[in-house]
Formats: structure tokens, sequence, C-alpha cells
């Protein structure tokens, strides 16, 4: 081994984590080789400093003005559903009543992004009909995964795994048919990012069976699970 | 007397939580004074940006407080706040598009291997302002595996697991971080 090689094993040596043969051999190449001693040492103070200073704080420039700052957004978020709950409505009211008696305060961005949002449902609704009178095929119910995809919020989280992973396994069909296209580097970007979105995705998965109130993991595992869509229609475009 | 010496034991984080979660804001303002420094911390050494991380701290209790209830007390708080921290910082930087699992590539500036130098002192004594200098110079998948590992204390199972990346990655990430830290720790000391 080179220099080179013993300062890639210089942290992990520095950790306590190298098997028991690299490490001596590190102890022996160290010994006898000064610029290598050398950045084990520079290292070695800097990860000392960080342990023995660990648990320092730093202190926020303005703590109080940063609570009232918080206390007030938690207030007006408290008024917003404060505001929302005063609407009343007779207990024996049909949902027509209550449709056209709910208050809809909407500012401009909100309306034009609804509008929007309505124009997008349109097209893609009409689409996928057009497609599915067309061609009738299988292909067409799974490209309208998609969509399940977009109107789940709201679902229990089970549900709304199963529908994902609907979009997921679609789009997967679709990589797979290009795959034999695609060169080695290319594959080796697809299949490395797809370890990694695949690791996150176990991960909360595990935290969530440990506790399945944990909102942090369904968070992760949400993102995670859309990175994967993302990724699989990124590729099966290619 | 003797009564009043006593000091009344403090509340803990989980019953404050509790509390919180019920409604209570003067248990939430504990809360905040408890650990509003170390939230604050972490988002400062993650972004190394001031008003970043008074943002993202803020958006971090207001977040602790939409999900105060879901706390269930199996792990301590301050680990559970430590990851809705660590997590809210990692989606801010997603929203600002940087790619962690990218930076490996990012890190181009290749770590080389220092001959020896005439001054076996070159290297200056680690301090607050020049390591926080430096630090602010890495790269953000740099920085997040170094603060998590030697700041924060974190195992690089747990660095794999919050970041997405395989656990190779992250030692691997940590090396370069320490390598580019000692580089750019020397260039300080360089007599201008």
């Amino acid at each position: 081994m080179n220099c080179e090689k013993y300062q890639d094993l210089l942290s992990d040596f520095i950790d306590g984590s190298l098997a028991s043969q690299d490490h001596h051999s590190i102890e022996a190449h160290l010994s006898a080789c000064g610029v290598c001693a050398e950045v084990r040492g520079d290292l070695d103070a800097i990860v000392t400093y960080c342990h023995e200073h660990r648990g320092e704080y730093d202190a926020v420039p303005n703590e109080r003005a940063l609570w009232l700052r918080i206390s007030n957004l938690i207030e007006a978020g408290d008024l917003e559903l404060a505001t929302d709950l005063r609407t009343e409505i007779p207990q024996n009211a049909g949902w027509w009543f209550r449709l056209m008696n709910r208050s809809w305060q909407m500012s401009l961005p909100q309306l034009a992004a609804s509008m929007i949002a309505v124009a997008i449902i349109v097209s893609v609704a009409t689409m996928i009909g057009l497609r599915r009178f067309g061609s009738g095929g299988e292909s067409a119910g799974l490209r309208s995964s998609g969509v399940t995809t977009v109107a789940a919020n709201g679902l229990p989280l089970a549900e709304r795994y199963r529908q994902q992973q609907q979009t997921i396994d679609y789009w997967n069909q679709r990589v797979e048919l290009n795959k034999a296209r695609w060169n080695p580097q290319m594959r080796e970007t697809f299949e490395r990012n797809l370890n990694v979105i695949d690791a996150a995705v176990n991960d909360s998965l595990s935290h969530l069976n440990q506790n399945p109130h944990d909102e942090v993991s369904e968070e992760v595992l949400n993102a995670a699970l859309n990175d994967k869509v993302e990724l699989l229609r990124e590729f099966a475009e290619l | 007397m003797a009564e009043s010496e006593t000091e009344t034991p403090r509340t803990s984080d989980y019953e404050l939580a509790q509390r919180a979660a019920e409604g209570d804001r003067t248990a939430f303002e504990e809360l905040y004074q408890r650990h509003n420094r170390r939230v604050y911390s972490l988002c400062l050494r993650m972004t190394q940006n001031v008003t970043e991380a008074e943002d993202l701290a803020q958006e971090v209790f207001i977040q602790l407080f939409r999900k105060i209830g879901s706390f269930r007390g199996e792990s301590a708080f301050t680990t559970w706040l430590h990851r809705l921290t660590v997590n809210q910082v990692l989606m801010h930087f997603r929203k600002r598009g940087v790619r962690l699992e990218q930076t490996t590539e990012e890190g181009e500036v290749p770590v080389q291997i220092v001959k020896g130098t005439e001054n076996p002192n070159a290297m200056p004594v680690v301090d607050r302002i020049a390591l926080d200098k430096a630090i602010g110079q890495l790269p953000p998948g740099y920085r997040s595996v170094f603060t998590l590992h030697d700041i924060e204390g974190h195992e690089h199972e747990e660095i794999a697991r919050m970041l997405g990346v395989s656990v190779g990655t992250s030692k691997s990430q940590l090396h370069k971080a320490r390598m580019k830290l000692r580089g750019l720790l020397r260039q300080q000391n360089k007599p201008k």
C-alpha cells in the first residue's frame, strides 16, 4: 500500500473502526512515515477539538424576538383554525346546504392556483378518457395511477403507500423496457440513486413499524416515494 | 424554611410535551427556552448562514408545535427534536436544489497528499473561529456528514439513514470533509 491508500484509511483508523489487521498495518506505517503521521496528527486535532466541544451551543441572535415570531405564527395558525370552526351549520343540514353555506376566502394567488389545478385535472381526465377510449389497454389504467397518487392526500398511510406503489410499478415497467438502450454509466447512475431512495423508504417503514404515529418518518417516507416516482419517470423518458 | 430551600424538581421534557399537546402555551414556551440553542446551533452548523439558521429554527418550532402530539416518549425528546431539525434542514436543502448525494463529486478539489513541510507545526491550533470558517467552505453534503458525525456525535448508520445515503458514502464523505478541513485550516495559517 502507498501513502495515498494509507491516508484514505486514516479516518477509520482515528475512529477505531478498522479491522485489527489494517489497524496494525497503519500503525506500522505511521511510525515509519512522517508525512502520513503529520496528516494523522492534524485529523486527530480536528476530531479531538470537535469531541471536546460537543454540547456547546450557539445562542440565537435574539432569542426573545425569535420566540415572539414563533408565537405569533402559531397564534395566526390557531386563528385560521378558529375561523374555520366558527361557521355554524345546523346539524341536520344536507350536503348541498353545507357546501353552499361554507365561506370561501381565497387570496388572488390561491384563486389562480385553484383554477390552474382544475384545468390540469380536467386535461388529465380528458387525456385518460381519450387514451382509454383509443386503446382500452391496461397501460391506460396504469397511467391513471399517477392521478390517484395526486388525489390521494388525506388517505390512510397504508392506502397511500399502496397507491404510490402502483404508480411506481407502472413507471418501473416503462424503465425496464428502455433499460436495454442505456449505456453502463447511465445504468450505474440509475441504480445508485434507486438504492439510496430504497434505503430511505425501508428505513422510514421500519421506523413506522416501531411507531405508527411518527409523523417525521411518514413525511420522509412520502418524500422518498415521490422521489422514486420522479426518478423512474425521468429515466423512463430518456 | 428548609422546604423553601429544596429545589423543585425540573419538569421533564415529556411532561412539558404532553402539556403542550393539550394546548398549554407556557409548557411549549418552556420547551423553546430549553432547546432553542440546540436547534439553532444545529441549523447554523449545517447551513453556515445565520439568517437561514434562524428561519429554519423558527420553522422547526412551528413543526414541533404541530407534531408535538405525536411524541409518545419512546425516545428521548432531544433525540426526537434533533431528528425533526435534521429533517427540516434536509428538506430546505432539497428545496434549494442541493443534492446531497452529488456532493461526492462536488468535492472535486482533489484531496491531495500533503508533502512534508519545512515547518512541522504548520497546522494551526484548531480554534472555534478558524474551524467554523473552514466548515463554512465545505460543500453541503460534506458539511452535513461532518456536523452530524464529529460535532453531533451520530454513528454512520444513523447518518446514512437520515441523509438517505449508504454507510460507505457517509464514511467516505466524512474522510473527505476532514481532509478538506485540514487543507483549509493550513491555508488559513499561511503567512499572507
